[in-house]
């Protein structure tokens, strides 16, 4: 009896191939009988039953080998969990330890690409080489247009922060919890723009020239540039970790929903919530962390 | 009533799927009369919605620790 629903769906994968392939012979025969036109289309609908089959199949072949889905409770915690064993008597959570996996990876491809590949540099490019020039130059000209006066430091910076974000999206796609949908990563993030971008300010143009920029069009509205200038951080944080976190809990519910079936369509659905959204945001943060500097250091206009 | 002040919170989504699409139909408008402008209309557009959805996010933040405090 619980047989049923495996060998229908084989019975549907069966009839979508033989579908397609009974067309595919008839190819001789097409100028005669019916137009291409339609015994494309029938490919294709023939094509579409034997992925809905080989769907269906996945699904019930799993729940007959680990039996049907126990639906549990859908819980989303703010705060990550933390893992089970402890540093020094200090429990890390987890997406400290999926961020330092990250930041390994990154690491351990900069020292790799700065031994083996920076010595063999060469004037006449090759295919690796010339990849890498791209993305170079593509940095630089991003950064430097919105920082003009600062130069060199920034396309460190620009490129260290994406490609941490770049990873963390990549790490999520398989599976693990996003470093950036823990507020805390976020907000360090955030701070240390916040910092970078008044310690350039102060080395530029001495306190007192930040301070003068802060009361620019009235000295009365100190007090509210300066609240707003603090809020900054607090709404990047937010926006980072609220979009990573919303993509995180559709996709759950997209698995909870699904259950046993839960075969090919995440994954697609994954692009989107987890690495399309991520990418937009890395580049809004880098956009709104380079503005930030560049307010900071260059002189306002009167 | 908590769920009450939770379902407020999500009240900036409704005006911020207003909003994004008002900034869509200017960005296609420009666009049909500028097409050689595209490639900058659309990542200005793509700059200004990622930032409009962020009213929206806030919303969701807030309720997301209302629930799950």
């Amino acid at each position: 009896m619980k047989y049923i629903p495996f060998i229908a769906s084989t019975i549907i994968v069966l009839f979508g191939y033989l579908m397609v392939t009974k067309l595919k012979k008839n190819d001789g025969a097409s100028e005669t009988g019916k137009s291409i036109f339609t015994q494309k289309l029938l490919t294709r609908i023939g094509m579409v039953i034997c992925i809905i089959g080989i769907w269906l199949a996945i699904g019930s072949a799993i729940t007959l080998i680990f039996g049907t889905y126990v639906e549990e409770e859908f819980t989303v915690s703010i705060i990550p969990p933390r893992v089970d064993f402890s540093i020094f008597g200090y429990q890390p959570s987890e997406t400290m330890v999926v961020g330092w996996a990250v930041m390994a990876v990154l690491i351990i491809a900069a020292i790799l690409l700065r031994i083996f590949f920076i010595p063999k540099l060469s004037n006449e490019p090759g295919k690796f080489q010339n990849a890498v020039e791209m993305i170079v130059e593509a940095i630089e000209s991003y950064a430097s247009e919105r920082t003009i006066d600062l130069g060199r430091p920034m396309y460190g910076y620009v490129f260290t922060i994406g490609m941490m974000l770049i990873g963390n999206a990549v790490a999520e796609l398989m599976g693990f919890r996003s470093p950036s949908s823990d507020l805390m990563f976020t907000l360090a993030l955030s701070i240390f723009a916040f910092l970078m971008a008044n310690w350039y300010g102060i080395c530029k143009r001495s306190l007192k020239g930040r301070l003068k920029s802060l009361m620019k069009p009235t000295p009365l509205l100190l007090p509210i540039r300066i609240v707003t200038d603090l809020a900054n951080p607090l709404s990047m944080a937010c926006r980072l970790f609220g979009n990573t976190i919303s993509g995180m809990i559709v996709m759950n519910l997209l698995y909870s929903v699904l259950g046993n079936f839960a075969a090919g369509i995440p994954s697609i659905a994954g692009l989107y919530f987890n690495v399309f959204t991520a990418l937009i945001q890395t580049i809004i943060f880098i956009t709104l962390a380079l503005s930030n500097i560049n307010e900071a250091t260059t002189e306002p206009e009167t | 009533m908590e769920s009450i002040a939770i379902a407020l919170c999500l009240l900036p989504a409704a005006f911020c799927g207003l909003s994004e699409g008002l900034a869509t139909y200017k960005a296609v408008d420009a666009v049909a009369r500028q097409p050689e402008a595209s490639g900058k209309i659309t990542s200005m557009l793509m700059m200004g919605l990622a930032l409009t959805e962020a009213s929206s996010i806030y919303g969701f933040v807030i309720a997301l620790i209302m629930l799950f405090r």
